[in-house]
């Protein structure tokens, strides 16, 4: 079990095996045991959970009295303690006997044979045949209703694992035990099977199981994997650690590791069986040119590649570095958004470059970088854990992030209180202690009115206001007039709920404020973040464990990619590009003077192709004309460029409008390093070679710059691939937040959280330690944010407020997971508009029927989902269809400081359609084919 | 010497004080007027801690089972954090031969609510749950009347004689069970109380520091709660001159027996019932003084001292003791719930021992693999030895599972297991015979009806 050690623990002094060992006590016998390299054999223990003491296998003897189980006993002092014995054995021996005379002795024809905990422990304790004559009676129906977890009760052994699994590591409760003594079964629902239960399909379940009594079918066509390769997740902002099991260069399955920092043994349903689009047919397999009558012709590496270096050297001479611009990718590595910037930088001598990051966290860099002095977030995912309240604005981490949700929900259930901003009736808004169910667009008047409610009642930390911060004296003035009732008068809620909200932050010994995209894709985000950064730091909940400001962020390298330096004004480490001292660390290390000229922004590159400055354009895997808002706009911009390079595994929208396109490669089949949402940098490393036809990304950006004449200087000469470590080594030197940071410290410690000043500095769990923050006058600046209307508010014409987001089975766009067998899950297969009952009866539409939503920008036609999820005036899509081109309906209006769009408000209306309007047939152009 | 007056049954006519078929309800009237609650007057009057002083005086040990000194469980409890602390009532009395709780809350429930009372100031405990076996559907409705007027009468609710405990009015609740045996054991009991499944916990924590809801616990059995108002009201020195008491030469700090008992007596004997006695009465004697003797004149055989799970007394042993150290001295597990069955000599211990098994295989609640698969193999293995299958092997089979299964070699959480260890330990030890009868391919023709199948 997860638990951090009570440093008041006094220490006790015991014997195990005849060797004297010490640990603090409430130590279980088992923990000392493994901590001198002792084993005991267990079936229902692991780590992930807390001990059960049921399988009674990992007895151990204690002298002068009876056995007793090493999973859950804590250590005695002077106790003597003895893990192998004749009377253990026995005891064992019996125990083994007793659960194989009611399990299957079929190992040849089970997917566990050879890594069963049962098949184990009968060869220590040199079991046979049991000696128990009657013919099993146990022979359950196998349920197979779920696509891929797979429950055969014939072989279970009643640890319990995965029952508890579900409930104290996914908090789904799901699984349970049915049935009493002989007769224990595990049940999915209230014995419904898998299909009916609202399982999450996380597969902890599959993960705990220590014989096949869940299994993955996955596994039963391949026997055992022959590698297992330890790598990052390439989905949200989590950064699980997985182990990619791998036979004959396919990935059999993929794993949680157990020793994973981030996930602790944990994965979700994507991580966990959303791997198969690495294999996929629909994968890009050679490069694309565009023919003169639109369509595309198959060309070679060498074509494609002599063709960009001459197109980009010519529109260099042509219009000046002016008119290229580079959009580099959260998805890949942080190599290669390095080198990708300094692409951009050195071979184009331009300073536009973005990242994706520009549409969802840029809000909260920019705010955390202004007022403490660093773009990320303070705290690590752990720290849930300790603290006592936990204020969510925007997010929805069990279905987003659900590795991190669930660790949530663990430390609500444990007692911590919950309080939820959102529009939404999310899974943690069920849970939370307080739902403040504000209307989208009002999240700084609601946030202003807390921090009126502080200041009023006096619920600040004065002592850590005067000693930490600046600004409290203007501010104050400032909240003055923010008063609950005005708040509540925008948000449409009772002014009582913020004052309670406001009153229970305040009442955390450790409180820590979390924020997703709810609050920076709306407009005015950056203030919101201001706003809950100046919450945090008036109430002094700030550079303590348990406490601070952390953004979720969306996607498993946008923290990376920003880090490094695919920015349009920064550097790596967020050095502005007019720092004297950092130009002149990277003049010295490019050989060259970096731009200068103030770059492009992403929303800036497309109003720039429209009015004809910018002409060319390389964009690294990320399809905006399908992600980015008001979709018509981006795609015009891309047709009016003279030349679009484009990199990408899939076709997609994006790659159709481009002039060249580049097959590249998933994360399972490339080295290179991630950095998670909590500024963990990880190792992401190859578990397949590249599909034929495709090419590393990085190496691509190389040769490029190769063939235009520039050494990135990343290789080992001219045709040989990158040196990632080598690239890390540049990035460590230039970048003094991650000068300790190379792949051998990375090896050995698996992960290292930034800042890490020196090779010998350990990463950083919690930043701004002690309220000392990392502006260069060490203190907290407390911002005044004024409320703003948002771009767009619903009137008579199109009144309800549209917002977007994630659902747990899809990713993003769902390039990745629509061709995977997550897809196949009924409740993955497609897009629906979430609509309150009560909106539903205005409108007149039933669940299921098919309605218009109409925006000023646009309509589109998608089912409707009748759901108390969202709450009145509110409706919710996700954008992971490409079919139902949700972005379509998505306003351009922009956050003032970032340019970071206001995905989340859109005034639409709802029409329902009536049979002559439905349309026969969908645009086959835009269906997905899946992976079989 | 055989018990001067009854102190249990004080209200309750039973031999040789009173005739059975006089029993009634005593209300709350009916129980002040005959000097019931007068210990728990007597209690408030003193400090909380002299309370429990006087129990452990007394030297009274838990009624319900295992015999664990009272006063000692409630001082276990850690000190007062002004948050709440619970007191359980152990009414899930579903012990196979047990009968006595019953009794006591079908006639008299005022006498337990009175310990309850006195409980719940001397241990500070502001809430009591009474969790009372789902079977007991008769009892409920009289317990919950008998709770009602206690509530009338300021024993508990608002502006109660007790007073505020732990900030709070001391209140009184019945929780009906849903008919799991497991739910007897203290902690599933406890689990089942919060709503969840019955499934005994791993230990430590105990219930004193984390119990119900996470809270300091105190769980005590019905007949321990309903005792300990008369030793509140006449003393614990009074109650000291009942029972065994302590033999010479034993030191003060060896838990000795004292005090009156309910024993419940059942089986072949001519008069079943429950009867108060001095703890110490020999088994001869219960039987025939207030069991009426041996049923039709036959022989005495066996007898299962407390509930079935203490194992059985041999045909040798039938003038032992009944008190605490019967388990030290006659080679069974112990006194129990002093629920006696008695077997005469045409029993068949093979189908007893079935029939006993049978009932540990259905009730095993199926946490710990040892009690889940053990006891299901050794009833499917006593149905084959019954029916004139068996081995030799089986024989040794059985003794082999039942000797490793259970809290005492270490192999289960709780007790369960232990109960059907003893159950075929003694059985095989005491009538082996009977057994290789059965396996050696004799004719044999069972005289006795045991139970279901």
């Amino acid at each position: 079990m997860i638990t951090k050690a009570d440093p008041l623990a006094q220490t006790l002094t015991f014997k195990i095996d005849g060797k004297a060992v010490q640990a603090p006590a409430g130590t279980t016998i088992l923990t000392a045991l493994r901590s001198i390299g002792k084993e005991v054999p267990t079936l229902c223990y692991s780590d992930r959970m807390q001990p059960y003491g049921a399988c009674r296998t990992c007895l151990v003897e204690v002298e002068g009295r009876k056995p007793v189980a090493s999973c859950h006993t804590p250590v005695a002092a002077d106790a003597s303690y003895k893990t192998h014995s004749p009377l253990l054995t026995r005891l064992r021996k019996n125990i083994t006997e007793l659960i194989a005379s009611d399990h299957p002795l079929e190992c040849l024809d089970c997917t566990a044979n050879g890594r069963c905990d049962l098949q184990s422990l009968a060869q220590e304790v040199g079991l046979r045949t049991p000696r128990y004559e009657n013919a099993r009676t146990h022979n359950p129906p196998k349920d197979d209703s779920h696509p891929f977890i797979k429950l055969e009760m014939a072989k279970c052994i009643g640890c319990g694992k995965c029952a508890r699994a579900c409930d104290e590591v996914q908090g789904s409760f799901i699984l349970g035990m049915s049935g009493r003594g002989y007769d224990v079964k595990v049940i999915a629902g209230n014995d419904t099977g898998f299909e009916k239960a609202d399982c999450v399909s996380c597969g902890q379940c599959v993960f705990e199981c220590p014989v096949a009594a869940l299994e993955e079918p996955g596994t039963r066509l391949f026997g055992l994997p022959d590698t297992t390769v330890i790598t990052t997740c390439s989905y949200c902002g989590v950064g699980c650690s997985l182990n990619v099991n791998v036979k004959d260069g396919s990935v059999v399955n993929i794993e949680p590791n157990p020793q994973g920092s981030a996930n602790l043994g944990h994965t979700c349903v994507k991580g966990r069986f959303a791997h198969q689009f690495a294999h996929s047919k629909d994968r890009l397999h050679t490069p694309l040119i565009k023919k003169p009558d639109g369509g595309f012709r198959e060309a070679s590496w060498d074509e494609a590649l002599d063709l960009i270096a001459t197109k980009f050297n010519e529109i260099k001479k042509k219009y000046g570095p002016a008119g290229f611009a580079a959009i580099s990718s959260s998805r890949c590595t942080n190599e290669e958004n390095y080198l990708m910037q300094k692409f951009a930088r050195v071979v184009m001598g331009t300073n536009s470059i973005d990242n994706c990051s520009r549409v969802c966290h840029s809000p909260s860099a920019y705010a955390l970088g202004q007022a403490l002095g660093t773009g990320a977030g303070t705290n690590s995912f752990q720290d849930v854990a300790e603290s006592d309240v936990i204020m969510i604005v925007g997010a929805n981490p069990t279905e987003a992030h659900p590795v991190f949700g669930a660790r949530i929900k663990q430390a609500v259930l444990k007692g911590c209180k919950l309080i939820i901003l959102d529009p939404r009736n999310t899974e943690l808004a069920k849970l939370s202690d307080l739902h403040i169910p504000l209307r989208p667009g009002s999240n700084v008047a609601v946030i202003n009115a807390m921090q009126h409610v502080l200041v009023k009642e006096n619920l600040i930390d004065p002592d850590f206001i005067a000693k930490h911060t600046e600004g409290f004296t203007q501010l104050k003035a400032e909240l003055e007039p923010c008063t609950p009732e005005w708040a509540a008068e925008i948000a449409a809620v009772d002014p009582d709920l913020i004052r309670r909200a406001a009153r229970l932050y305040a009442s955390g010994k450790a409180a820590q404020v979390l924020w997703g995209l709810g609050v920076t894709e709306a407009g005015h985000g950056s203030n919101a973040v201001f706003g809950m950064i100046n919450m945090a730091v008036m109430t002094g909940n700030i550079g303590r464990p348990g406490t601070g400001t952390n953004p979720i962020r969306g996607q498993n390298n946008v923290q990376g990619a920003s880090d490094v330096g695919a920015l349009p004004n920064v550097f790596s480490d967020y050095r502005s590009v007019t720092d004297p001292e950092a130009r002149a660390d990277h003049r010295r290390v490019w050989g060259i003077e970096p731009p200068s000229d103030k770059g492009l922004r992403i929303p800036d590159m497309f109003d720039a192709a429209h009015h004809g400055t910018l002409k060319a354009m390389y964009i690294l895997a990320e399809d905006v004309a399908q992600s980015d808002p008001n979709t018509t706009h981006v795609v015009g911009a891309l047709e009016s460029l003279e030349f679009l390079v484009v990199q990408e595994i899939f076709m997609n929208e994006t790659a159709k409008l481009a002039d060249v396109i580049l097959p590249g490669t998933t994360f399972l089949e490339k080295e290179g390093t991630f950095v998670n949402s909590d500024r963990r940098i990880q190792r992401v490393r190859q578990a397949i070679d590249p599909r034929p036809g495709t090419r590393i990304d990085g190496d691509i950006i190389n040769t490029i710059a190769r063939r235009m004449g520039v050494d990135l200087g990343v290789d080992a000469g001219p045709g040989t691939p990158i040196d990632p470590s080598k690239i890390m080594d540049e990035l460590a030197h230039l970048t003094p937040k991650w000068a300790g940071v190379s792949y051998e410290r990375l090896e050995k410690m698996g992960f290292i959280q930034w800042p890490c000043y020196d090779k010998d500095h350990p990463g950083t769990e919690i930043v701004h330690l002690g309220g000392e923050t990392l502006r260069p006058n060490h203190l907290a600046k407390l911002t005044i944010t004024p409320w703003q209307e948002p771009g767009e508010l619903p009137d008579k014409e199109y009144p309800f407020m549209l917002t977007t987001g994630r659902m747990l089975f899809h990713y993003n766009v769902g390039t990745m997971t629509r061709r995977t067998d997550v897809s196949k899950l009924d409740k993955a297969k497609e897009e629906t508009l979430r609509i309150h009952p009560s909106d539903a009866r205005k409108v007149g539409v039933v669940n299921g029927e098919l309605v218009n939503v109409t925006s000023r920008r646009g309509s589109v036609q998608v089912k409707a989902q009748v759901t108390k999820a969202t709450n009145p005036g509110t409706l919710f899509m996700t954008f992971h269809f490409p079919e139902s081109r949700t972005n379509l309906l998505v306003g351009s209006a922009v956050d003032e400081f970032t340019g970071c769009p206001e995905y989340k408000i859109s005034a639409v209306r709802v029409e329902k359609v009536t049979a002559a309007a439905r349309p026969e047939t969908r645009d086959p152009a835009d269906e997905v084919q899946h992976a079989k | 010497m055989p018990l001067l007056e009854p102190v249990l049954c004080k209200r309750i006519p039973t031999a040789p004080w009173g005739d059975p078929r006089d029993r009634k309800y005593v209300n709350y009237e009916a129980f002040v007027a005959t000097g019931g609650y007068a210990g728990l007057k007597k209690a408030l009057a003193m400090e909380p801690k002299a309370v429990i002083e006087v129990v452990k005086a007394s030297e009274l040990r838990g009624r319900g089972g295992a015999g664990f000194p009272a006063g000692m469980k409630w001082s276990f409890l850690p000190p007062e954090d002004g948050k709440r602390r619970f007191l359980t009532v152990n009414a899930d009395e579903s012990e196979p031969g047990t009968f006595k709780d019953r009794m006591l809350l079908d006639f008299d429930p005022h006498l337990m609510l009175e310990g309850i009372a006195i409980c719940m100031h001397a241990c500070r405990l502001d809430t009591a749950y009474i969790y009372i076996r789902g079977e007991y559907h008769a009892q409920a409705a009289t317990l919950q009347r008998a709770i009602d007027e206690a509530y009338a009468n300021k024993i508990f609710g608002a502006g109660s004689m007790l007073g505020q405990i732990n900030g709070r009015d001391a209140e009184c609740f019945m929780h009906r069970g849903a008919g799991a045996y497991i739910c007897g054991e203290e902690t599933g009991l406890l689990e089942s109380l919060e709503g969840k499944r019955g499934w005994p916990r791993i230990k430590p924590p105990f219930p004193a520091v984390a119990g119900a809801f996470g809270r300091p616990t105190i769980i005590n059995n019905v007949e321990t709660l309903a005792i300990v108002g008369p030793i509140l009201d006449r003393g614990a020195d009074w109650f000291k001159t009942m029972g065994k008491g302590r033999a010479e030469g034993v030191p003060p700090t060896v838990p000795a027996s004292f005090g009156p008992k309910l024993f419940g007596i059942s089986g072949h004997v001519n008069t079943p019932g429950v009867f108060e006695e001095n703890l110490g009465i020999k088994c001869s004697e219960l039987i025939e003084k207030y069991g009426g003797g041996m049923r039709g004149g036959k022989k005495f055989k066996a007898a299962i001292p407390g509930g079935i799970s203490m194992g059985v007394l041999g045909t040798d042993q039938y003038h032992a003791e009944l008190d605490f150290d019967i388990g030290r001295k006659y080679a069974v597990l112990g006194l129990g719930t002093a629920g006696v069955v008695v077997m005469d000599e045409d029993t068949d211990m093979v189908k007893a021992l079935r029939n006993m098994i049978r009932f540990y295989a259905h009730e095993s609640c199926g946490q710990c693999t040892p009690c889940r698969e053990g006891t299901g193999w050794l009833s499917k293995m006593l149905h084959r030895i019954e029916a004139g299958d068996g081995t030799t092997r089986d024989l040794d089979l059985l003794s082999e599972i039942a000797g490793s299964m259970g809290a005492m070699p270490g192999t289960t959480i709780c007790g369960l297991a232990d109960g059907a260890n003893w159950a075929v330990r003694t059985m095989l030890n005491k009538f082996w015979g009977d057994f290789e009868k059965r396996v050696r391919k004799e004719r044999f023709v069972s005289l006795s009806v045991v139970g279901a199948r």
